[in-house]
């Protein structure tokens, strides 16, 4: 019970894409926070559910953004 | 005006210049089709995968059908329509009819199980000898697993020999198909975004053919390398380097390759910043304004920019290549290349938040002038403007429902999580709005409780009183479905005294439901002033808000039992709507009109003509599948034929009726039933009659006991015998009936409640009451509710007439007696002799068709002149066809003589 995810609550990604986008993208990733790192870009962000999830990568698709990895990761609530 | 936009998507992309040819690419799309059934080109926005197409099918001998796919056509219903009618475009393609009939199928407003149809289609596919090709564009619009599952089907099911279909379609993404197991036999050929790219010399040969200049391999390598091929991305970097070199020079290239390649900001905010920046105030405005479309043409973009040169700035843009995409030939209508649109769109929400919303409204705003409601729709839920969602989805709703517009957009709705109605019950209203029209007897309930539980949150304002008597306007409605004219009462008042008195449009439906309210309680005058009331209104409510109003109006009248007045104004609102456009969508609350003539014709008794015009209006629901209004023209059809005599008919009509009647609601099914009263009573079969009547009584209200019931009830006492009980049971309606000037129903009541008086031994009263009832009926014409009592009210009108009442009247009355029950038949010989020489005979109507078939009028003339929907006369003409065997006019003139038929 306790490691089943419900994936239709809200949970946290972050896609890592390669190249560098500005911050004001966000809108457009489901208000996924933009963090360029090092020539590649991380969104971190909560979806409601996987639906939501699928919207944002057919966004990056859409733009012909390369998709380096996609990870459920718990979010850090005491800041980093 | 709608069509238009149709003809937009199955235009193939016209060919542009400074084009570079792909002549590698065009070698594998033809050998893709000389050897698989299935060509996918899949690559993210910008690689020239519709461009390619384009230049593809335009070199190619094969006939092509195109299809552009937008998220709208996530409706299978719809998707198959406009795939066939891709086909059809192919001048050499015959389907043999199998378009027409799945579209028929597909017009109704139902759900439509499409296997059936699908393999019909499949089957006339298959069976092509010729080869055609069809390309479905942007595929990736389709997110419907059912549209899915078929086009595999069909796919799977295409010839594999060389002949017949091959599909194309281009998208964003691969199709969720079984492509692996078409790749493994060989049936697919595909590409991809790394078969797209440009290459070394396509780059170069690209920037040689745009900017008329030679650049170093050494530019060309660092575009290349910076775009990676990425065909949008070099054209952008072409439209700024033109500028700069326009402004300065070689130089200015230079400068330009050097800091776009040294750049690592992410290419498309780079060139989208070049490319809008470049461009004067005039250009970057109207390019933002413009970009909230999806299609767009120089009026729109007028009305939104607020300009009056729009269609010069559209030719700049597609001079310049700023990825403007025409539709037509006739340049009437554009697009904007898909990623730049959404990137215009982005800009535009950054930077003039506040406008988005104005801009969409004034989309609307148009489209609504234009008689393009779903477009206008659209763009008024983009604008978060209930109002207008409301005006359009209200005023049009009927005419909306045909295109299937209102099913598409309850399909969006229905998407909606629970959560997102609660935190914003603007989307709720609506929604709820929607569903109460299209399927009533579903879930609103839920609906309207999540609404209200989000405006619990919202803030006090005019905004939030509207949405809650938009409400309880639902509710309202609900309940007259449901017959429950007392609670439409409550909930209409209560909304009035929530609304905004600016809110026009809400206050003139909430006054029609009104009117309808106490139409159900049957206090006509009432519902007659409510009713002007709601036209007062809505006065300038587009759409046919009028004609719905004024139909409530006619239907009144007749329950006042103003049959002239009635007749008179249905004609005039029927020739009022033929002559404006909306005539030629065949509206069904007309068949309304239609069934009320038909009721006027057979107080008047004339049998022949009752007959027709419900025929018609029951005709006319068919091609509607409005399960209300089919009930009742149903209804209205059965009193007419059971008038004439022709109770087998009438009594397959009547569970016809019943059919339609569940699925509107028990009041509509209690209504069929009281039908079922008097159909048994004029067959004879009172204890039949007498079981329904005891059936169906506990379950009404006190409106509902008023009104037809009533009727029904008093001829089976009157039938059984009982005739003190008649007296009683009336007494009490009677008043109540008298004092909301519901005469039809007491000019109909009181012949039966003078034969009880005289069945009793009281003359006097009898003849009292028959006098009160004659000078009622008088004026009208009434007959046949003298008529049908038969033989003993013809010698209560005998007696009455030698104590000289209303002598005049009764001597018009008396010789409809004689005919009888042989009027219908004996009145029409000619029909019948002539019609038995086929095998199945004409009907009176399509005699009358007929006629004018042997005149030089036109379809839509001989329309007009029998006050019928031109549609409704091509069907009869159908049907005289295929009852005479022939094909065409002249063949069916010269049949019809040589059969004495004209």
């Amino acid at each position: 019970m306790t490691n089943r995810h419900n994936y239709d609550q809200p949970t946290n990604y972050i896609i890592r894409i390669q190249g560098v986008i500005d911050p004001t993208w966000s809108d457009w990733f489901g208000g996924f926070t933009i963090i360029p790192q090092n020539g590649e870009t991380v969104l971190e962000g909560e979806v409601n559910h996987q639906a939501a999830l699928h919207g944002i990568l057919a966004k990056i698709n859409q733009l012909g953004l390369v998709i380096l990895l996609v990870e459920k990761i718990t979010p850090c609530k005491n800041g980093k | 005006m709608a069509d238009i936009l149709l003809a937009t998507k199955l235009h193939i992309p016209p060919l542009r210049g400074n084009l570079v040819n792909r002549k590698h690419l065009i070698k594998r799309l033809n050998e893709g089709v000389d050897k698989s059934r299935l060509t996918s080109i899949s690559a993210p926005a910008g690689y020239g995968k519709s461009t390619l197409l384009g230049e593809w099918v335009s070199q190619i001998d094969i006939p092509v059908a195109w299809l552009s796919l937008e998220r709208g056509e996530n409706v299978p219903a719809r998707f198959w329509k406009y795939f066939i009618t891709a086909l059809n475009e192919i001048p050499q393609l015959r389907l043999n009819g199998i378009g027409e009939s799945i579209s028929q199928v597909l017009d109704s407003s139902q759900p439509v199980r499409m296997e059936g149809e699908l393999i019909k289609l499949v089957n006339s596919l298959s069976s092509l000898e010729e080869r055609v090709i069809m390309v479905l564009d942007d595929v990736h619009n389709i997110t419907e697993t059912q549209i899915h599952q078929d086009l595999v089907f069909l796919i799977d099911h295409l010839k594999r020999s060389i002949g017949g279909l091959h599909l194309v379609v281009a998208g964003r993404m691969d199709p969720p198909w079984p492509l692996a197991r078409w790749r493994a036999r060989g049936e697919l050929s595909e590409f991809h975004a790394a078969d797209l790219r440009f290459d070394y010399d396509e780059t170069a040969q690209f920037f040689h053919q745009y900017l008329q200049v030679n650049l170093s391999s050494q530019d060309i390598v660092a575009l290349k390398d910076r775009t990676e091929g990425w065909i949008a991305g070099l054209q952008m970097a072409a439209v700024s380097m033109q500028n700069r070199l326009v402004a300065q020079g070689p130089q200015g290239l230079s400068r330009f390759i050097e800091s776009f390649s040294g750049s690592n900001r992410f290419i498309l905010d780079y060139l989208m910043d070049e490319v809008i920046l470049q461009q004067p105030a005039e250009i970057q405005d109207f390019l933002f304004a413009t970009s909230i479309l999806e299609q767009f043409t120089a009026p729109l973009c007028n009305a939104l920019t607020d300009r009056q040169n729009c269609q010069t700035i559209l030719e700049k843009l597609e001079n310049a290549n700023l990825f403007l995409i025409p539709l037509d030939d006739e340049r009437q209508w554009y697009r904007y290349h898909h990623l730049f649109a959404e990137l215009l769109r982005k800009w535009l929400k950054q930077r003039q938040p506040a406008r988005v919303a104005g801009l969409h409204e004034c989309a609307s705003m148009w489209y609504a002038e234009n008689n393009m409601p779903s477009q206008a729709i659209r763009h008024a839920l983009d604008a978060g403007n209930v109002t207008l969602v409301n005006q359009y989805t209200s005023a049009n709703v009927l005419g909306v429902v045909e295109h299937t517009e209102l099913l598409d957009m309850l399909r969006h709705f229905e998407e909606l999580p629970d959560q997102q109605i609660v935190e914003n019950p603007w989307l709720g209203v609506p929604y709820a709005l929607v569903k109460a029209f299209v399927n009533p007897s579903g879930d609103v309930e839920r609906i309207l409780q999540k609404s209200e539980q989000g405006l619990v949150n919202l803030e006090n304002s005019p905004f939030k009183q509207q949405l809650i008597s938009i409400l309880d306007g639902i509710r309202a409605y609900l309940a007259w479905i449901k017959g429950e004219a007392d609670q439409v009462l409550r909930f209409v008042h209560r909304a009035m005294d929530n609304l905004p008195e600016d809110d026009r449009t809400t206050l003139a439906q909430l006054l029609n439901l009104e009117g309808l309210a106490y139409e159900l309680q049957l206090k006509l005058p009432e519902a007659i002033k409510a009713y002007e009331a709601a036209l007062l209104a809505g006065q300038s409510m587009a759409g046919l808000f009028p004609a719905m109003v004024n139909c409530g109006l006619v239907s009144a009248q007749f329950s006042q039992g103003r049959l002239r007045h009635a007749f008179y104004n249905c004609q005039s609102i029927l020739s009022l709507a033929y002559e404006s456009d909306q005539g030629s969508k065949d509206l069904p609350f007309y068949n309304h009109l239609y069934a009320t003539m038909g009721m006027v014709q057979l107080e008047w008794n004339n049998l022949e003509a009752a007959i027709r015009f419900t025929r018609d209006s029951v005709a006319m629901s068919e091609q509607w599948h409005q399960a209300d209004t089919w009930q009742y023209t149903l209804s209205c059809l059965t009193r007419a034929l059971c008038a004439a005599g022709n109770l087998e008919e009438a009594f397959a009509i009547n569970q016809r009726a019943m059919q339609q009647a569940v699925r509107v609601s028990p009041y509509y099914f209690r209504s069929s039933a009281c039908d079922e009263i008097w159909l048994n009573l004029a067959k004879g079969d009172i204890s039949k009659a007498a079981q329904r009547c005891a059936e169906i009584e506990p379950l009404m209200n006190d409106c509902e006991k008023r009104g037809l019931f009533l009727l029904g009830k008093v001829s089976l006492l009157y039938a059984q015998g009982y005739y003190a009980e008649i007296l009683s049971v009336l007494e009490a309606p009677m008043r109540d009936l008298e004092q909301g000037d519901a005469n039809w129903y007491l000019i109909n009541l009181m012949p039966i409640q003078a034969l009880a008086l005289k069945a009793l031994g009281k003359e006097e009263d009898a003849l009292s009451t028959l006098s009160h009832c004659l000078i009622l009926a008088k004026p009208e014409g009434y007959v046949r509710a003298f008529v049908e009592k038969g033989p003993p009210m013809a010698r209560l009108l005998q007696t009455a007439f030698r104590q000289g009442i209303e002598p005049e009247y009764i001597t018009e009355l008396l010789p409809a007696f004689n005919l009888h029950g042989e009027s219908y038949e004996s009145r029409t010989p000619a029909y019948r002799f002539s019609s038995a020489k086929l095998t199945e005979p004409l009907s009176e109507r399509e005699f009358e068709v007929l006629r004018f078939l042997n005149t030089n009028l036109s379809t839509p003339e001989i329309a007009r002149e029998m006050i019928l929907a031109p549609s409704t006369i091509r069907t009869h003409v159908r049907n005289i066809y295929s009852k005479l065997g022939t094909h065409g006019r002249i063949e069916t003139i010269q049949k019809a003589k040589d059969l004495d038929l004209i």
